[in-house]
């Protein structure tokens, strides 16, 4: 101990946990609002007041940008309102079921991990299973049976009930998801969750109905996954899609066709490729020299050399928290050598080996500082490269896949909609909710909310509520803050609700939008999903 | 071979690294002011914030007391003020957290006045390490010069104390520090220089 400080040495740093025990908001806000509550507020003196009214008063004249309504009250601006919108949803769970009380129903299957298998469900969907594709929280594979549950989520109210937000931001652009069919495929063992290995997918066949053009025999649809720690949907593939109908050519035969096409056009131009994100180190993360021990002269294969010459010096490579558990005395071992292999472009499965046996572990190279800010800043270009070389590759090969419709004897003319039944295959590599999804441009038009009240007079200032256009397969969510934008289709009947505290739904029909919202509660009290749509009116 | 030390070493090479990845993009700013207003207008709104931060202002007052649960206390204290301030509080270009750990360097001193101990530092042996490099010293003396090196910290005024922390044993970048610190970003290297170099000359006149 010195004479001036108290020098503490190596003291162990706290644990997130220990940390986050502690955090309490709203314990922290109860506080600061009876201490308001308590101190007397020092009101302004009348000629303070006075230029405070003349002022606002008067910048209201000149930019026209305030409005006052029966209470007095000024609006928002507009990124106010946006900045408390964005605020709240951040402080949402992601995934927000609003009638928690109405449990998600599952169909459960029983499977053996170590054979694999495969599920059909009374939907007509079918899964293919892998052997060995399950490992639990520590990176070890699974043996023995594994549960899996299955549903899907097919229009505005199963999304709604699922909490699901549908919008999805790509490249600065706001899209609102439209799925075809959305399903969430979960992995339980004696009761706990389980995770995908790596490497490993289940190859998912899933049949929904469709409103698409009569004339259409194949379209193409894009898979999301949804990724509740980023909070938005990833784009992941296209779905070997295919509609079936009694009037159509056969499945068969429209797959032959489509794959037939599908696989000439990607032969002539080949389908973009992903960058890589670069990924950052985690300071808590045990990190390797690969490089320094290759230099040491540790036998490595050139496959191995390869990949070390290709992530350069400036990679770090750390340990993914997907590894196996391990004794990490064994990494204070002398080793022979070591061999790098690719797992799924993110991810290395590294094998050191030495006398006493070989030690597997899952690595991925990281980077620090300005590497990584500069290696950021590559992908980010990259990035919005891939995405229009993408959407330009898909809109190609969209049109290539319908001249090849019309040019079949089946072809109609007509571009009537019809409801239609379509297959799409597609493969899942993680557990959680994926979209087979036709994204919609978010609507255009819009209006301020000045005040969102029921038809008892009572307001709802800070809330989620919902917005659905019937001719659009998908949900848009607002917060009823007042300033906030609210966007609708003034062509169509838009359907919004919400809500209310007591579990019942407070429901507006209209086309056009006025900046009050007075939605009708309804008496009825939502207990399962048929009283909700009875309610909805939305079968 | 690859040895615990070797590991150790990118660790501490790592950390170092990691001072020039703090700065916060100008979007993000701005993003973050609009939190901040939303915040004045309804504290409800605050939540993010705290969310964001709590974890890192908890972690700079652990450093100076080395005690968890008076870490929580006044970490407590650090986010009920500026609830209480954030109101007056105005966009000036430096990230929110530098106003939170103003609040929370200012807790610490307050708790220390009133109990009247000895300020906390807590230091590793990665500090004084990357402290040596800094100085020219070689590394390898680390096991003889640490006794020294801490004596010669004890003698440190608080201000230039705080900057050896922020700098070395929290290593933040130059730009962070004169956020939080409220000097400009030249002056911070300037004054963290000069108080390596005073280090490094009583430390020649120990023999090391």
């Amino acid at each position: 101990m010195g004479d001036n400080y108290n020098f503490k040495y190596n003291v162990p740093d706290p644990s997130r946990e220990d940390i986050e025990k502690h955090m309490d908001f709203d314990a922290l806000l109860r506080t600061y609002q009876t201490q308001q509550q308590t101190t007397p507020r020092q009101g302004p003196s009348k000629l303070y007041y006075l230029s405070g009214i003349l002022a606002i008063a008067a910048a209201a004249a000149i930019a026209g940008y305030f409005f006052f309504f029966q209470t007095g009250v000024a609006l928002p601006t507009a990124r106010e309102a946006e900045a408390t919108a964005t605020a709240y949803f951040e402080n949402q769970p992601y995934i927000n079921p609003p009638l928690p009380n109405i449990e998600p129903v599952y169909s459960r299957h029983q499977i053996t991990a170590a054979q694999g298998g495969s599920i059909a469900t009374s939907s007509g969907a079918h899964l293919v299973i892998p052997k060995m594709a399950f490992q639990n929280d520590r990176g070890s594979l699974v043996e023995g049976n594994v549960e899996i549950l299955y549903r899907e989520m097919h229009d505005a109210v199963d999304f709604f009930l699922a909490g699901v937000p549908m919008r999805y931001d790509s490249a600065g652009q706001r899209f609102q998801l439209a799925p075809v069919g959305m399903v969430e495929i979960i992995g339980m063992q004696d009761g706990k969750r389980i995770q995908m290995a790596p490497g490993k997918s289940i190859d998912v066949e899933l049949v929904s109905t469709v409103e698409w053009e009569a004339s259409a025999n194949i379209a193409a649809f894009k898979i999301y996954h949804l990724d509740t720690a980023a909070r938005n949907w990833v784009y992941t593939s296209m779905s070997a899609a295919a509609f079936e109908g009694e009037n159509k050519t056969s499945t068969a035969t429209i797959n032959t066709a489509s794959n037939t096409v599908q696989t000439t056009f990607e032969s002539q131009n080949p389908k973009p490729q992903a960058p890589v994100k670069p990924a950052q180190r985690n300071p808590n993360a045990l990190t390797l020299e690969l490089e320094e021990m290759h230099d040491a002269g540790l036998e490595t294969d050139a496959a191995t050399n390869e990949v070390l010459s290709k992530y350069g010096r400036n990679a770090i490579w750390q340990i993914s928290p997907n590894s196996a558990a391990f004794d990490k005395k064994r990494l204070a071992e002398s080793i022979d050598g070591f061999s790098l292999h690719d797992i799924n472009g993110q991810e290395f499965e590294l094998i050191l080996t030495n006398t006493t046996g070989k030690l597997r572990l899952i690595v991925q190279p990281v980077l620090l500082g300005k590497d990584y800010q500069k290696a950021q800043s590559e992908y980010d270009s990259a990035l919005a490269q891939y995405q229009k070389d993408l959407s330009d590759w898909e809109s190609s090969l969209q049109k290539v896949l319908q001249s090849s419709n019309t040019s079949t004897p089946e072809a109609s003319n007509s571009n009537t909609k019809w409801l239609r039944k379509v297959i799409n295959r597609f493969s899942v590599s993680e557990f959680g909710i994926w979209n087979c999804d036709h994204p919609v441009p978010a609507e255009r038009q819009s209006i301020r909310i000045g005040r969102v009240v029921d038809q008892n007079g009572a307001e709802y200032t800070n809330q989620t509520a919902y917005l659905v256009n019937p001719d659009q397969k998908t949900l848009y969510q607002f917060h009823t803050g007042r300033g906030n934008a609210v966007f609708f289709n003034p062509e169509k009947n838009n359907y919004i609700w919400l809500v209310t505290p007591d579990q019942k739904i407070a429901i507006l029909k209209a086309k056009q939008l006025r900046s009050d919202l007075e939605l009708q509660v309804q008496s009825k009290v939502i207990k399962n999903e048929q009283d909700l749509r009875e309610v909805l009116n939305w079968k | 071979m690859f040895t615990n030390l070797q590991i150790s070493r990118t660790l501490a090479k790592n950390e170092r690294m990691d001072r020039s990845i703090k700065a916060v993009s100008e979007e993000a700013l701005h993003h973050e002011w609009e939190e901040i207003r939303a915040a004045q207008h309804n504290p409800a709104l605050f939540r993010p914030l705290y969310n964001r931060y709590y974890e890192p202002v908890y972690r700079f007052i652990h450093r100076r007391t080395a005690d968890l649960d008076l870490a929580a206390d006044l970490c407590s204290q650090v986010f009920l003020k500026a609830i209480q301030k954030l109101s007056t509080y105005t966009f000036q270009g430096v990230p929110f957290s530098a106003w939170l750990f103003r609040i929370a360097a200012n807790e610490v001193s307050q708790h220390y006045r009133q109990s009247q101990n000895n300020r906390i530092v807590t230091v590793n042996d990665l500090h004084l390490h990357d402290m040596a490099e800094e100085m020219g010293t070689d590394p390898e003396e680390m096991e003889r010069m640490r006794q020294i090196l801490l004596r010669t910290l004890d003698d440190l005024k608080e201000d230039d104390l705080q900057l050896i922390e922020l700098r070395f044993f929290e290593q933040r970048a130059f730009k962070e520090i004169a956020d939080i610190t409220g000097i400009t970003e030249n002056n911070a290297k300037v004054k963290v220089h000069r108080i390596l170099e005073r280090l490094k000359r009583k430390l020649q006149s120990s023999g090391i």
